[in-house]
């Protein structure tokens, strides 16, 4: 085999393995803040009357605040590893070892951003009488915190990858950022469906929603005691964690093989990946037909 | 809920965002001209940068006080966007990056633009915002300054290297997020407009620690001003979360240790 090959071959299945172990960790950071699905929930009990100890996190969004995590980790990866390179210390330990500075300097800058919302989202709180527990942020704040530091530092080094062994043209802090906004759109669109709403509300008709006057029943009792930001990843962990990490990951892993074909020189990925879209597009339309067929419509639209 | 303040006396309280604007920008327009005349005092500068986040996150708050929900951040997002291109674009144009006229043209295209697609959501979408398209081009045009600032501190005095390139990500999202999160953050029933700027101050000087950690260690870039940034930076934070708290513990329904609701088994 070529060593150009062999190469390529080892960045797609590092990258490939690194995105999936980032998406376990992106979704398990946001479910630790409830930072996008069971945010809603969490933003909505004060208001029908249930009094909460979760952490409320919340910033803007999962895909907006990952992509800070991801760009600013790099960056700083980035010229710290510059800098290493001048003091003689070899390419690799350069860059694993910055990208643990960038990451540790960023999980601190989550801590403060995580800090100033929830503060200032229970103070909003006010005329629901809803008072602010030092132990329910105390608790998951380091949590949050650990996971921030391993979302930034896997895809800090999945953008070095990127860049350097797959040799993708684009700078590492911008491939950083879109790894970052893509993940958190994954972890937000897909993983955080699977956030316990299941379990708590199986006594209602699937798809039927939830009315208002049960909103936020979820954030009150856990498996033990009163329910915290620390059980929701626990919850999270099997199901919504995984299912983001097999996204995006399969996302990065397919992407990553069509750099190994050279048969139509610059269209070769795109007719690659327009292959994969077809497949996965046919599979997924059998999915759905296949699950419709066992199961029945969805309420309401048994018309369609 | 007796205890309430009337909503007419908070809205008599509260700045018009467009005051809040005006000195945002004039506070940024010197800013701009003190780095230009000697990049040692770009502590001042980011000092002066600070109030340009404050009247963005104000128009943010505007914005999105009429429930865009989750459109907080796509709006923070996309008035970033907006300034962040204006002032990237400015670089590749002029041959000497950063001149005389930088501050203007950034404000004035930023503004136009922000006021334009203000007018077609107001006219167009018909979205029901009152000023929409004023606060709009408030998000833009602060954007706009903000960042214009913070390159030029990275940027050695105005010279565009090609490892000032790789910090634009960062600088775009790290600015979109400080202008969209203070309301964000501080969403909930009893928001109130001081405690949200001053948690935009917070957040300005948080972000610009960490572009002041970034210049420091970028090659090129001058030691001294990313330094004085860092520094006046971190006091800045120390300084703006002390008054912030202030308000929030006023705010606060109850400050306890740790318990539980009353009356609600566990």
């Amino acid at each position: 085999m070529e060593p150009v090959t062999l190469t390529l071959m080892i960045g797609v299945g590092l990258a490939g393995a690194i995105a999936f172990i980032a998406g376990i960790i992106e979704d398990a950071e946001s479910d630790a803040g409830s930072a996008s699905n069971p945010n809603s929930q969490v933003q909505l009990a004060p208001q029908i009357g249930h009094i909460i100890r979760y952490y409320d996190k919340a910033i803007a969004g999962e895909p907006p605040q990952n992509g800070l995590w991801a760009a600013a980790a790099c960056t700083i990866a980035l010229v710290v590893s510059w800098r290493f390179l001048d003091l003689g210390i070899g390419q690799y330990y350069a860059v694993f070892f910055a990208a643990v500075v960038g990451a540790a300097i960023v999980c601190l800058v989550q801590g403060c951003f995580g800090v100033f919302a929830h503060l200032s989202r229970i103070a909003s709180f006010n005329p629901f009488k809803q008072p602010l527990y030092w132990d329910a942020l105390l608790t998951p704040l380091p949590y949050s915190m650990g996971l921030a530091f391993l979302t930034a530092l896997l895809l800090t080094l999945l953008a070095f990858i990127t860049g350097g062994l797959l040799g993708n043209p684009f700078a590492p802090p911008l491939l950083a950022l879109i790894f970052g906004v893509s993940l958190g759109s994954i972890a937000s669109g897909t993983g955080d469906i699977q956030y316990g709403a299941e379990r708590l509300y199986q006594h209602h008709i699937f798809g039927s929603g939830i009315q208002i006057s049960k909103m936020g029943d979820i954030d009150l009792k856990g498996e033990y005691g009163f329910r915290n930001s620390v059980d929701t990843p626990y919850f999270c962990m099997r199901l919504g964690g995984t299912i983001t990490a097999f996204a995006f990951g399969l996302i990065i892993f397919l992407d990553g093989w069509t750099r190994l074909f050279t048969f139509a020189g610059a269209w070769t990925s795109v007719i690659l990946e327009a292959i994969v879209v077809i497949v996965l597009f046919i599979f997924l339309v059998w999915l759905e037909k296949f699950t419709r067929n066992s199961y029945g419509p969805y309420p309401g639209q048994e018309d369609l | 809920m007796t205890d309430e303040i009337p909503a007419e006396e908070v809205e008599k309280k509260e700045i018009p965002n467009i005051k809040l604007y005006i000195v945002a920008m004039i506070t940024g327009i010197i800013g701009y001209y003190i780095l230009l005349a000697n990049p040692n005092l770009a502590f001042i500068s980011i000092i002066l940068a600070w109030p340009a986040i404050v009247a963005g996150a104000g128009g943010v708050e505007h914005l999105c006080r009429y429930g865009l929900g989750t459109g907080t951040s796509s709006i923070g997002y996309w008035g970033t966007a907006v300034g962040a291109t204006v002032v990237f674009a400015t670089i590749f144009i002029s041959s000497q990056v950063f001149n005389l006229y930088s501050p203007f043209i950034v404000i004035i295209v930023g503004t136009i633009i922000g006021y334009i697609v203000g007018l077609c959501a107001e006219r167009i979408i018909n979205m029901k915002i009152p000023q929409q398209a004023q606060q709009s081009f408030i998000i833009t045009g602060s954007a706009a300054i903000f960042i214009l600032i913070v390159l030029e501190v990275l940027s050695s005095g105005g010279v565009a290297t090609t490892e000032l390139y790789y910090t634009f990500p960062v600088i775009y999202i790290g600015t979109a997020l400080v202008i969209l999160h203070p309301y964000n953050g501080s969403l909930g029933a009893g928001e109130k407009q001081s405690r949200t700027l001053l948690l935009a101050l917070c957040e300005a000087s948080l972000i610009t620690t960490l572009f002041g950690i970034i210049g420091v260690l970028l090659p090129n870039a001058p030691f001294i001003p990313a330094l004085g940034v860092l520094i006046i930076s971190l006091i800045g934070l120390v300084v703006f979360v002390r008054w912030w708290w202030k308000l929030t513990k006023r705010d606060t329904y109850d400050v306890v240790w740790s318990g539980y609701p009353a009356g609600v088994e566990h």
